[in-house]
């Protein structure tokens, strides 16, 4: 069964980051890809090129005591997690998509910040950054783990 | 309203039994996981010995995209990788290093113990199952409480229980199953709370990630200190750096703690210690699972197997004090009593109408006991008056729970009390009320004094009951009301499909009667031998007949002989095809042939071949069967004959001898008995099963036959009902 999921996050903190200068929304759209057992947790977000978590854009899953199991970015985003319900839905299943707009400033463009997914199923594994993008080089790569695509528009 | 410990167990016990015995069958079959997996991992009887540098290092050489590896508390090692082409797990063996083929924890525990957590519903499941598991703590504590101090004092719970045969399977099976259940339950409730975050989760205690700085090429996994000088058994994951990340370090968690690794020089950072909430987290856990200690996985899952034997058992003694006419009656003990009425029934109509007696007695103001007849005390000090309401079974004989009531009457102390009996009984049979005749003699006799002169209830009449209660008030000097009147059993309507009549000539009316329901699906469920109890209208009470059909023939067929002025059998003889009748189905199971090969012997006159056509067409097996029937003239009333030639000829009868009385002659069927006497010997010496159908003096006749016959075999007829090889059903 194919799960399709929209969710949309208008990112503020980037506008703010972008100043004065240009901004662009991006579609980004993360396909997942075939898996048994329950459905999974996934997080979506902005690092900067070195990897340190700028924004989360989205949270698939509503329990917050499992978020540890979105490895990479639990580590990287304690200080920004206080305020995550607005960007946060529902679990996503085997062969689910998820999709989220955010507005990004030119200048992270440009500099190369990078578009992460971490994804953990319960019992089964976790796997952090299952797909990296970078900004301005890449609109898809495959993943790992449960994603199968990560793409952006 | 104050419910009783009793009365909490019962209504906690009835809810939850369903998703009880779920949870115990399921967790029996997980009890056996631990010791499987330790099977396969061959740490039984000790854990591996290869520390985690040398292990981690020749995992990650083989396989590619390594991100983490698990160690289960049973020692698997499971290797957790993804890369771009997919993802997945590899078992690794912990000896040899090598990866292993087969996984050796199955699916199909993973979806029993999903199954087990959650019914497969999510947060609602988890719900149910942890209100389960409180329900099961809660029966297991007041079970304990109960049995405590109704048998006094701790012994009481190792000692064998004297009670019923429910009551005995209940009790037995939960001293076997409560200290297991307790343990069971309590942490399942407390595992329960932590998911739902209940009670603070204790694994919050994270030591933060480090600062690696990127400096120095890291180091060889086999070469980092920190893995070097850890064993496997201590181990539970390691997670890798993730590749081309120079900032990003090992995390690692042993039974011990749980922190980082800097890849570079190789030592723990940032190392938390587990705190003691999370220690008793993982006792709990591995009390209630067994994983890492298999032989308490199979302890707690033996204790288990009692379970669903205490569950079903406790439903049933629910459900039969559901049907108990005592259920709101509020005993006085026998101590204080001033009133005694002692029952000797064991239908739920007598008592019925003891426990109306009882009630109202009570509400004008008597402190009464009620008690089987059986269960008389030695005296009773208070006592003033005793009422001893009792039934007669078969030949006047006594009911079973009044069976050692005159034998021990001479122990009775009478402190001046005063009796009076009621007896319960149907006045169409001999010994109408014959015992209850028998205890009012035998109180007599005792030198004991009547409150109120001996009477009868004929066919549990509510109006002779009523009135009897008026008189009994009168004694009494009070009013007494008495209103009870037997429920009758859930009829269904069916029609008349066929009737054939016999007998008219011979002046014996007997017609066989088949009678249906449209769908075969509404036909009341019944056997062979089993009884119909038929309700004519304008009548209160049923009449029985031994039904020849099974249910699987898609109709109900009875032999019906019309007695001068019966109601009912009157009534049956004279309704047309298509008219209907309100029935019920009321089992027989001791008048039904035992299913083995020796020979039986069937004995039956007049409307009695019915059952026994029955038992004969249920006869393909083809066991030797001997059929003697009786009755007037061959050319008016014999029943069933080309039925009978057909049964014979497809060999479900070996031999059928007939008798004919109105026949020149012609003689009853105790005659061919006799004539078979050299036959009949051999075939109980086989071992046969007699069964006899018919009026009452035949059967009569035909006991004192047999007992003729057997005698120089050196048997009687009692002595083969005891085996149950005579089974008798007249009427």
């Amino acid at each position: 069964m194919k799960h399709h999921l929209l969710a949309t996050a208008i990112s503020l903190a980037c506008l703010v980051a972008a100043g004065q200068a240009g901004a662009r929304q991006i579609t980004i759209t993360t396909q997942m890809g075939s898996f048994s057992g329950p459905r999974a947790y996934a997080a979506i977000y902005l690092t900067d090129p070195s990897g340190t978590v700028v924004e989360t854009l989205w949270i698939a899953g509503g329990k917050s005591k499992y978020y540890k199991h979105l490895r990479a970015w639990a580590r990287g985003s304690s200080a920004s997690r206080s305020n995550l319900h607005s960007v946060t839905g529902a679990s996503v299943g085997s062969g689910g998509q998820l999709q989220v707009s955010a507005d990004i400033a030119d200048v992270m463009i440009a500099d190369g910040y990078q578009i992460r997914v971490d994804t953990s199923v319960e019992d089964r594994a976790d796997h952090p950054r299952s797909a990296i993008l970078t900004l301005g080089k890449q609109t898809s790569v495959r993943g790992r783990g449960f994603v199968h695509t990560l793409s952006l528009k | 309203m104050r419910v009783s410990l009793r009365g909490m167990h019962r209504i906690v016990g009835l809810t939850s039994a369903l998703f009880g015995i779920t949870l115990a069958v399921t967790g029996i079959v997980l009890s056996f996981d631990p010791v499987t997996e330790a099977a396969t991992t061959g740490t039984l009887t000790a854990a591996p010995e290869v520390t985690v540098a040398k292990l981690a290092q020749a995992v990650n050489d083989q396989v590619p995209g390594l991100e983490r590896i698990e160690k289960t508390a049973n020692h698997s090692v499971i290797a957790h990788y993804a890369t771009e082409d997919g993802f997945g797990q590899v078992y690794f063996d912990a000896q040899t290093l090598a990866p292993k083929t087969a996984s050796p924890i199955s699916p199909v525990l993973g979806y029993i113990k999903d199954f087990h957590r959650s019914l497969f519903l999510g947060d609602f499941g988890r719900g149910v199952v942890g209100i389960t598991a409180f329900a099961m703590l809660v029966l297991s504590v007041s079970g304990v409480a109960m049995i405590i101090s109704k048998m006094g004092g701790w012994r009481a719970l190792i000692s064998p229980p004297k009670s019923g045969r429910l009551q005995a399977l209940h009790l037995n099976a939960g001293r076997l199953a409560v200290a297991g259940l307790l343990i069971l339950s309590f942490t399942g409730v407390l595992l329960s709370l932590v998911t739902f975050d209940l009670v603070p989760s204790p694994a919050s205690d994270d030591p933060g990630f480090p600062v690696i700085l990127a400096g120095d090429p890291p180091l060889q996994i086999s070469e980092l200190p920190a893995l070097k000088s850890l064993k496997l058994s201590e181990l539970r994951e390691l997670v890798l750096p993730y590749p081309g990340d120079a900032a990003d370090a090992y995390s690692l968690t042993t039974s011990q703690g749980s922190g980082y690794i800097n890849p570079v020089t190789g030592q723990l950072v940032n190392w938390s210690i587990h705190g003691p909430s999370s220690q008793l987290y993982e006792i709990i856990f591995l009390i209630h699972t067994g994983q890492g200690a298999w032989p308490v996985g199979l302890l707690m899952g033996l204790s288990m197997l009692a379970v669903p034997f205490v569950i079903v058992s406790g439903v049933a003694m629910a459900l039969r004090r559901l049907a108990n006419p005592l259920r709101q009656f509020k005993n006085t003990p026998a101590r204080v009593a001033d009133t005694v009425v002692l029952v000797g029934s064991e239908s739920a109509t007598t008592w019925g109408f003891a426990a109306e007696l009882a009630r109202k007695l009570v509400a004008a103001g008597h402190k009464v006991h009620i008690a089987e007849m059986n269960k008389r005390a030695a005296e009773y000090p208070s006592g003033k008056f005793i009422f001893l309401i009792t039934a007669t079974y078969g030949m006047g004989e006594a009911p079973t729970n009044a069976r050692h009531f005159l034998k021990r009457l001479n122990t009775f102390r009478l402190n001046h009390m005063r009796y009076s009996v009621l007896g319960f009984g149907d006045t169409s049979f001999p010994d109408f009320c014959k015992f209850a005749m028998d205890v009012d003699a035998a109180m007599l006799k005792t030198g004991m004094k009547r409150f109120h002169p001996f009477a009868t209830i004929d066919r549990q009449s509510a109006q002779s009951f009523s009135s009897w209660g008026r008189a009994v008030g009168k004694s009494l000097g009070l009013g007494l009301s008495l209103e009870h009147s037997p429920e009758r059993p859930k009829t269904t309507q069916v029609q008349l499909v066929s009737k054939r009549s016999y007998g008219q000539e011979v002046q014996a009316p007997v017609a066989i009667l088949r009678l249906g329901t449209k769908s075969a699906r509404t036909l009341p469920k019944h056997s062979a031998g089993d009884l119909l109890g038929v309700v004519a209208p304008g009548s209160s009470f049923p009449r029985y007949y031994s039904l020849a059909s099974d249910g699987r023939d898609g109709c109900i067929e009875i032999c019906v002989r019309k007695q001068p002025g019966g109601v009912c059998s009157g009534f049956l003889t004279d309704i047309a095809v298509g008219d209907s009748v309100d029935v019920f189905v009321k089992p027989n199971p001791k008048f039904r042939p035992s299913n083995s090969e020796t020979p039986l012997i069937l004995v039956g006159a007049g409307a009695g071949i019915g059952p026994l056509v029955g038992f004969l067409r249920a006869n393909l097996q083809k066991r030797p069967a001997y059929l003697f029937w009786g009755g007037r003239d061959p050319s008016s009333d014999f029943l069933f004959r080309e039925e009978l030639g057909d049964l014979h000829t497809g060999g479900q009868i070996t031999q059928i001898t007939t008798a004919f009385s109105r026949t020149a002659g012609g003689g009853y069927v105790q005659s061919k008995l006799q004539c078979a006497s050299r036959e009949l010997q051999n075939l109980v010496q086989s071992g046969a099963q007699i069964v006899v159908c018919g009026g009452r003096a035949m059967g009569n006749d035909v006991q004192t036959t047999f007992n003729d016959l057997l005698l120089p075999i050196g048997l009687d007829v009692a002595t083969l009902k005891q085996q149950g090889r005579y089974l008798e059903d007249v009427y």
